[in-house]
């Protein structure tokens, strides 16, 4: 036996010897080819779950396979569209508002369910210009629907006390609110707007007002994925 | 029989062969081994125009098919993330008396943005606090910007946000829609404060300003994407 043949046959022993080590049993993410219980599973899961790459073939991940200049460009560019955050936003202006019932106004265009199985967290950013008829406290606050008609406080409230004879401004910002943990159900829809409301004992009306909401929706990483 | 070397040379002649690029119908993005129709052209677009790499050996080449190396992966990821990671850019300014009739054409004017050859979003949010003369008066309050280094300004904000009284001290806040920045262009944000329709005749006696700006990379859904 050659020299070379020796060595070929050392080298590919200790390729399969370490190959073995990762070819465990039980699949990551339907991928029969990675550990769960490996390291690299969650960077995966993490890169499956946002289209990035769905494998090789639905069931095999090729870990040891190379990337061509091809692919890179084609994962990369999926990587930078899902970091991307994205921003809806509207503006609204109107007359006379009673609180005999609380109002969203700003309402945004009910948006699809976000395609990919993994967190977003959002962002939003309300104000809102005004004028009362007399004393009064508003509570001014962002809030979203997942089913186009109950609604769900995203952050704190605001509740600016006011006179009459003042045109006021109330702002508002909702940091960090989690839509989607990615291991339920996703939303149908979602849907977001400014809630207004009297926080207390005064019955006044707001006799005009003007409006603008900026909602960020932007990948979020949760428990890991 | 062939010696080992020349059977190397004469496969590596076939590779040479069979990787040898085809007659393209157009480039892609400059690229002669990318064909404009290929469905990874706009991946490709999408990487050069954000500088993650602009070619393998020349600048007409992408080599789509080559492997990328750790070393390499290194460099696209890190010009990637600064592409994606937002750039903030903020300023402030205060002064005494100010004319609501004869308004500068902003205030709080931020440096000149500089032009990228990939399309971005900016999201702009400004606060001003002010001193309102005993004579009534209403502040009306839009983001600017200019695209010819503050020769010009073009309000961003359909509706105002808007304060008002006398003799009292009032604070306001207005954000942009989802601002789209073209490539090749240059832009400067500012603060524009004016009286608003039927706002009174008083003036401000002081004030100050705050202007955050936050520019961020976008897709657009075509060249150069």
């Amino acid at each position: 036996m050659g020299i070379y043949r020796i060595v070929a046959v050392v080298f590919w022993t200790l390729v399969a010897l370490s190959t073995r080590a990762e070819a465990q049993p039980g699949t990551c993410g339907g991928f029969t080819d990675i550990s769960p219980g490996g390291g690299f599973c969650t960077n995966v899961l993490w890169m499956k779950n946002r289209g990035i790459t769905l494998g090789c073939t639905p069931t095999l991940y090729c870990w040891a396979n190379g990337v061509s200049r091809r692919s890179m460009a084609a994962f990369m560019n999926r990587l930078g569209n899902t970091l991307t955050p994205k921003v809806f936003s509207i503006e609204e202006n109107g007359g006379v508002l009673d609180f005999s019932t609380y109002h969203v106004v700003c309402q945004t265009p009910e948006l699809p369910a976000p395609a990919g199985n993994y967190p977003r967290f959002v962002d939003a950013e309300g104000s809102l210009s005004f004028e009362v008829s007399g004393l009064q406290t508003l509570i001014v606050v962002p809030v979203v629907s997942k089913d186009g008609g109950s609604w769900q406080a995203m952050g704190q409230s605001i509740g600016p006390y006011v006179g009459p004879g003042m045109r006021h401004n109330a702002s508002t910002v909702a940091p960090g609110f989690l839509i989607f943990d990615g291991g339920g159900t996703p939303p149908i829809s979602l849907k977001f707007g400014l809630a207004v409301s009297r926080q207390n004992q005064f019955n006044q009306t707001i006799t005009s007002w003007a409006c603008h909401l900026e909602v960020m929706v932007r990948n979020g990483v949760y428990n890991g994925y | 029989m062939m010696r080992p070397l020349r059977a190397l040379r004469f496969a590596a002649t076939l590779i040479g062969f069979a990787t040898t690029p085809a007659a393209l119908s157009a480039p892609c993005a400059g690229f002669t081994d990318v064909d404009a129709t290929s469905p990874f052209c706009p991946n490709v677009d999408w990487l050069k125009n954000r500088a993650v790499t602009l070619g393998c050996t020349t600048t007409t080449l992408y080599c789509p098919d080559n492997l990328v190396s750790r070393l390499s992966m290194a460099a696209f990821m890190n010009r990637l993330g600064v592409a994606l990671t937002p750039a903030i850019v903020y300023n402030e300014a205060s002064g005494g008396t100010f004319d609501l009739d004869t308004p500068p054409a902003a205030v709080c004017q931020t440096a000149s943005i500089p032009s990228t050859t990939f399309p971005r979003a900016a999201h702009a949010g400004a606060l001003l606090t002010a001193q309102l003369a005993a004579t009534p008066a209403t502040v009306a309050l839009k983001i600017v910007q200019s695209i010819d280094n503050g020769m010009t300004w073009t309000p961003l904000n359909l509706v105002p946000a808007s304060v008002g009284g006398s003799a009292k001290w009032a604070n306001a806040a207005v954000w942009t829609s989802d601002v789209q920045l073209a490539p090749g262009t240059s832009y400067r944000f500012g603060l524009r404060v004016e009286r608003a329709s039927g706002g009174g005749t008083g003036d401000l006696t002081s004030w100050s300003c705050q202007l955050r700006v936050m520019v961020s990379s976008r897709t657009g859904t075509s060249s150069p994407y």
